[in-house]
């Protein structure tokens, strides 16, 4: 089945869009076209890809259980999906998944870039049952089969598909429960795909690093640029999220607050110097430093709508 | 081979608890929506022991976060008070009380948000702690025991000043200035809140683009009940342009140069913020 998605279609979804956040236009072309979508599975567990976007746009949801009739298997705190020429990003935030039968998966993010037929994925404080796994530098198509998975489900990371039309597809994690994993027939031959974009070549134009932000008073995305001195189309070449600084998305360890030029400590402010201050944790912050005093804060990825 | 495990062994790895996406308002097949259902205070809880939110009369108290509303939590009675710069962070869930010793009016969790919990204290009373709410009214306060492993314990050496008059924001680290910045804040229709407020999260901003991180306050516009998808809450952030500077047009948020956040991100969670 092509990877090129068009509308989102299926049964079975309980997704539901926040207000105010569900905005795309598929661009008018004949083309190929990008899109992004942070979750999908196929399988007994059917869950039609969402947030979806296709040719341009930006989608978000905050979802608590997918599917949303009958036992929930999967919590997140943000989704995020984005596309536009050539470039499409996806990014699930806060990612705990439960599959009956299967150890607990958790991840802090997971976010899959694809720009200009190359794609990049970066994962941050990715936890299978009790064990925490440390990624750096993620080639694509890495197969991982942590203990707490074997003979349950494998993983692949970065997996990244050359599709007939010529586009790209990265799908950041993706969990393939076994064919004959001691789980709930159900479950067998299961798979969860978490952040996949799919993008074709760009037009070459750069992404000035964010000037053209877009917002709108009394919107809080901003995505449908209602309000005059910005619109969408000032979008382009535009990632989300990177407004302002360089959190351009597409490199791995930009989880850990290390997007410096915002202004954001990198790791161990705080905290010693050493990495991001956690100590069993798994978190970083939360602990007074060496005189005591109050650490400095690592910002970390997630989405709140404040007043603007 | 079979292993179910339905927790995680990190205590903030339920979503459910991670009360700050899960306001009643998201139509969501979860079980969230009962952790906000307000209960009147379940009788003193006494005794000089730390009160694990765990316990079962206290599951059904609001959670103190930016989307709580604890209408009887007790007032900041002295707003423009200096404190001793303790913050707390509590190492479990934590029940708030009324007063020390007093009545459960709410629940602390270990996050706001994406970041964990770190609240200011502004009185003590041996073990108990008054401590600013991040949840509304403004002003909000309450207390938490701190015997025992309850909390982690921590020295801020900074406060931030808002002079709304002057547009003017400044940050002090042990009493001195070490910046300050022209601002912008809230129109007169939607005014940034005076009073005592802290800074409750740092946001990696990953939906919004109008600022790359957002550090959200204590505070809640009196007059947008909610925005966007949010409790209209109060920030401080930056903004594509300088329209901002110096002028009276945000929605109640405190816009800052890029300058003023690349500062303003390296003060500890708990930082007071004194808004005049």
């Amino acid at each position: 089945m092509s990877r090129k998605r068009a509308a989102v279609l299926g049964t079975g979804i309980a997704s539901v869009l926040v207000a105010g956040g569900m905005v795309f236009a598929p661009a008018a072309s004949a083309e190929a076209q990008d899109s992004a979508y942070a979750l999908a599975a196929d399988g007994i567990i059917d869950i039609t890809p969402v947030p979806h976007v296709v040719g341009s746009g930006k989608d978000h949801l905050i979802a608590a259980d997918l599917p949303g009739t009958g036992k929930a298997v999967l919590h997140a705190g943000v989704f995020n999906a984005y596309a536009d020429k050539g470039k499409a990003s996806a990014s699930t935030a806060e990612l705990k998944l439960e599959l009956p039968g299967v150890p607990v998966i958790e991840a802090n993010l997971i976010r899959a870039s694809c720009e200009d037929l190359e794609g990049t994925t970066s994962i941050a404080d990715l936890r299978i049952g009790d064990q925490q796994i440390s990624l750096d530098q993620i080639k694509p198509n890495t197969n991982l089969v942590p203990a707490a998975l074997e003979g349950i489900a494998s993983i692949t990371l970065n997996k990244q598909d050359s599709n007939g039309d010529g586009s790209l597809t990265v799908t950041a994690l993706e969990v393939n429960v076994l064919k004959k994993a001691p789980v709930v027939n159900d479950l067998l031959g299961q798979s969860i795909d978490l952040s996949s974009a799919t993008c074709g070549k760009g037009d070459g134009k750069g992404d000035d690093g964010g000037d053209h932000c877009d917002h709108g008073k009394g919107d809080h995305d901003g995505d449908n640029g209602h309000h005059g001195d910005r619109d969408r189309h000032g979008d382009k070449g535009h990632h989300h999220g990177d407004c302002g600084g360089d959190n351009g998305g597409d490199d791995n360890g930009d989880d850990d607050g290390d997007n410096g030029d915002n202004g954001g400590d990198d790791n161990g402010d705080g905290n010693g110097g050493d990495d991001n201050g956690d100590d069993g944790n798994g978190d970083g912050g939360d602990q007074a430093d060496e005189n005591g005093n109050a650490p400095a804060p690592t910002p970390r990825p997630g989405h709140l709508d404040v007043t603007g | 081979m079979e292993r179910t495990e339905s927790s995680s062994s990190r205590p903030a790895g339920s979503a459910v608890r991670r009360g700050g996406l899960f306001a009643p308002r998201r139509l969501l097949a979860t079980t969230a929506a009962a952790l906000l259902l307000l209960a009147s205070g379940c009788g003193g809880d006494g005794g000089g022991q730390p009160s694990a939110a765990g316990a079962e009369n206290h599951a059904a108290l609001p959670e103190a976060t930016t989307y709580g509303d604890i209408d009887n939590a007790p007032k900041d009675s002295d707003p423009n008070a200096p404190t001793d710069g303790e913050v707390l962070h509590p190492k479990r869930e934590l029940v708030v009380h009324d007063a020390a010793n007093g009545s459960p009016i709410a629940r602390l969790p270990v996050k706001q948000i994406s970041s964990p919990t770190w609240v200011p204290v502004i009185q003590r009373e041996g073990d108990w702690a008054q401590i600013l709410l991040p949840s509304r009214p403004n002003g909000s306060t309450g207390w938490i025991n701190t015997a025992g492993d309850a909390v982690e314990s921590a020295k801020n050496q900074y406060v931030v000043n808002v002079d709304l008059e002057s547009f003017n924001l400044e940050i002090l680290k042990d009493g001195e200035q070490i910046g300050q910045w022209t601002v912008g804040i809230g129109e007169p229709a939607y005014p940034t809140p005076p009073g005592r407020a802290f800074i409750i999260a740092s946001i990696e901003e990953t939906v919004n683009d109008y600022s790359p991180i957002v550090l959200p306050l204590s505070a809640h516009s009196e007059s947008h009940t909610t925005f966007g998808g949010g409790p209209g809450t109060v920030g401080i952030h930056t903004w594509p342009d300088q329209s901002f500077v110096g002028k009276a047009n945000s929605d109640g948020c405190i816009r800052v140069t890029k300058e003023a956040l690349d500062e303003l991100v390296k003060v500890p969670l708990g930082t007071i913020v004194n808004i005049t």
